[in-house]
């Protein structure tokens, strides 16, 4: 017996540092807690908040914000978490990262913003789009607008969520990049023929769950054989169809086909710098690959091996949808839970998101020292704290959503934002 | 508590708690969860007992709940079926296809629920027949099934697909889920406590020679326990389904995972065996829900969540697991 009661006494004592334990947890100093959630913005907020108090009459509506973020690491979370650091903080609201599921069902994504639903919950950035329909029918109050995501199921043909693009809560999406494939492929082809590449492969993420993509291949070819019926030199696209990376980096064996070896480019919709750069490395290495093959790929990878390539060796073009694009949707969010919605504001829509077009050693150094992409510092935003308070209206009454459309679609975004 | 426990005025209090400390403390983490939930929501301006949050408790733990009420009558027999997700992954697809094109969810149920019993040939018959472990005939299942998905949506050229006509609000119901998880808790527990099905699936689990000798067979009892799983699977599917009226080619994908992690919370021991409870799939399933739903309305960012889930998963296990030999119970 005197066993027993050691053993129960034990088990209570971990029980009771396990609840310290949660309870410590739970209190808001939390990396993701940029502010407590307040009902009153201006409390506790810095400067900013002053300013936003001066402007504001002081009567600006609190909550908590959540993302619903595909990624959980590398330089776009990264930036996201400082930029929500910092616009919350200014705007008085708390936020929290939640993760959807990771190819986008709509019930993992329903279930993660279900779990993470608390009292104070205003406003929910979405980064994917599987199950919106269903997270704004479970939860009507709630604004909701997309980050980095075409939300192809909102304002897709048949798409499964198509009553949000009509539900006045939903305020919009920017996508990660072109939402039209026909542009991304018209960009590539561009690029194959101002770089003089002659001998061309595409590599893609699979059709199934990048449908802009297989638009885009179709568009690339379509440009290049109409850039062949006039050209002196022609360019030769190998293989009829793309090969298909199915979320795995390109086979090793890839290289062993005769028609992979002597390439100018490899076209990569995908993130190639993960997918490709590896394995054409590794070829060119064992010579079963030309050593002037280059690569012109998306996204943006911190590795300085990586960046240092960029412009100089093989990754010749980095095509990579601006971080900072999530400013629309905290404009849009703020707006409307302030109560204080655009005038001009009729209908949501999905808007293109800025390019980064690092195609060159001297805009790779450009980005790593002047922009925040890769280091996740805001004071080289650009678009500043201070110069971004004109497009909200509690601070700016006349502040219109012709004039955000107009900065989004500007080259703010793109690679010229961070000239100096 | 299908091991009920019948305490007399003759028995002493410390005698039966002796005796039964291994339930009760298979308890213990459902039990500390409650409690915990019940006093800290509060301070945070939150309830875990609000409609809503017992609503979304509701959603979260039915599938997990149905799924593993069906795989205790595996576990019970100390196998393994590691091709649930992905059964519930291509139930639920077919489910969506054929609701689709008949505007009806019939013939969807009806067609799974014959493959599930196709599912229970190959995974409870193929061990006895050709003398292979178990598991086995499960994985070449579960990659058979992952090929044929990943073939079905890149046909499809989409990775979730969405019931077009058919309402399925009605399986969002939390009510539906409460009765269909207690119809099917009650008819597993009978299936498993009172007749020959659930004891000799334990006795399986707790040794398959004295069993095999005692004229048990093998062959016959593991290809019902295999079917009374697969039919709570397609229950479960239903339910996966109807949650957003979809399926993806992610659909099911961990549940496998989800429900060991359940059976064990619940205190049902991983080797099979007389131990083996339909209580420890409900218990279990409720503590691990409970974990989702309360741990951010107690303040805990979602990140921080897994770490304080691994830790209480801990904490039970060595409260429900640990036996006098140090060893993992039989």
């Amino acid at each position: 017996m005197k066993k027993l009661m050691k053993k129960m006494a034990a088990v209570v004592m971990v029980l009771a540092m396990a609840f310290c334990m949660l309870t410590a947890c739970g209190t808001e100093t939390g990396s993701n807690k940029a502010a407590a959630p307040q009902k009153e913005s201006g409390e506790n907020a810095g400067e900013g908040n002053e300013n936003a108090k001066k402007e504001n009459d002081g009567d600006s509506r609190g909550g908590k914000i959540l993302l619903l973020s595909n990624v959980s690491s590398g330089p776009l979370y990264d930036f996201h978490i400082a930029y929500l650091d910092m616009w919350m903080k200014e705007l008085g609201y708390s936020y929290e990262v939640i993760y959807g599921d990771g190819a986008n069902d709509p019930a993992g994504n329903l279930t993660a913003v279900k779990n993470a639903m608390t009292s104070d919950v205003v406003g929910l950035i979405a980064m994917q789009d599987g199950g919106i329909g269903d997270i704004m029918a479970e939860y009507p109050e709630l604004y909701v607008v997309g980050e980095a995501s075409d939300m192809v199921s909102v304002y897709g043909a048949d798409g499964a969520s198509a009553a949000c693009a009509e539900n006045e809560r939903f305020l919009g999406t920017v996508a990660g990049g072109y939402a039209d494939g026909n542009k991304i492929g018209e960009k590539m082809a561009e690029q194959i023929i101002e770089k003089g590449y002659r001998k061309v492969a595409i590599c893609m993420s699979p059709a199934f769950a990048y449908p802009q993509y297989a638009i885009a291949d179709k568009a690339l070819r379509a440009n290049i054989e109409k850039h062949n019926e006039t050209a002196a030199e022609k360019i030769e696209i190998i293989d009829d169809e793309p090969t298909v990376l199915m979320f795995k980096p390109l086979d090793d064996t890839y290289f062993n086909e005769k028609q992979h070896q002597d390439l100018d480019c490899i076209v990569g919709f995908c993130s190639g710098q993960t997918f490709i750069y590896p394995v054409l490395i590794n070829a060119i290495g064992n010579g079963q690959a030309n050593e002037n093959t280059k690569i012109l790929t998306f996204g943006l990878e911190k590795d300085q091996g990586l960046v240092d390539d960029v412009g100089t060796g093989i990754v010749q073009g980095l095509y990579v949808p601006n971080f900072e694009n999530i400013f629309y949707a905290v404009v849009m969010l703020d707006n409307a839970i302030q109560g204080r919605q655009f005038a001009d504001f009729e209908k949501s829509e999905v808007l293109d998101g800025a390019y980064v077009n690092i195609t060159s050693d001297e805009i790779m150094t450009a980005i790593e020292e002047n922009s925040p992409l890769l280091n996740a510092d805001m004071s080289k935003l650009a678009l500043s704290l201070e110069d971004g308070r004109q497009y909200f209206t509690r601070y700016n009454e006349n502040a219109s959503y012709a004039q955000l459309v107009e900065l989004m679609n500007s080259d703010t975004f793109t690679e010229k934002g961070y000239e100096k | 508590m299908e091991e009920t426990v019948k305490m007399t005025a003759a028995v002493p209090a410390r005698e039966w708690l002796k005796k039964n400390v291994t339930t009760v403390a298979s308890y213990g983490g459902l039990i500390f969860c409650v409690l915990l939930f019940t006093i800290v929501t509060p301070i945070k301006g939150e309830s875990i007992w609000s409609a809503e949050k017992l609503g979304t408790l509701m959603s979260n733990v039915i599938v997990t709940a149905l799924m593993s009420v069906g795989a205790v009558f595996i576990y019970a027999m100390g196998n393994l079926d590691i091709s649930i997700g992905k059964q519930i992954s291509i139930y639920a697809t077919l489910m969506v296809l054929l609701g689709n094109t008949t505007g009806s969810l019939v013939p969807g149920i009806v067609l799974c629920l014959l493959l599930s019993l196709v599912f229970a040939i190959i995974n409870g018959a193929s061990g006895p027949l050709f003398n292979i472990i178990p598991i086995i005939p499960s994985v070449v299942v579960m990659q058979v099934l992952s090929g044929i998905i990943t073939i079905v949506y890149a046909v499809l050229g989409t990775r979730s697909i969405t019931l077009r006509t058919i309402d399925y609000s009605v399986f969002k119901s939390p009510l539906l889920m409460l009765v269909v998880l207690l119809v099917e808790i009650a008819v597993a527990m009978f299936l498993f406590n009172y007749t020959r099905i659930g004891k000799y699936a334990k006795i399986l689990g707790a040794n398959k020679t004295a069993a095999i000798q005692s004229g048990v067979s093998l062959l016959k009892f593991r290809l019902l326990c295999y079917m009374i799983a697969g039919i709570c699977f397609v229950v479960a599917a239903i339910f996966q389904m109807g949650y957003t009226g979809s399926a993806s080619d992610s659909t099911g994908t961990g549940f496998e995972m989800n429900i060991m992690v359940s059976l064990i919370l619940g205190g049902m021991p991983i080797s099979g065996g007389m131990r083996s409870r339909i209580s420890a799939a409900v218990v279990g399933s409720f503590t691990f829900a409970l974990l989702d739903v309360g741990l951010p309305l107690i303040g805990l960012p979602t990140r921080m969540t897994f770490i304080a889930k691994a830790v209480i998963f801990l904490i039970v296990v060595l409260i429900t697991s640990r036996k006098k030999g140090g060893a993992l119970p039989r």
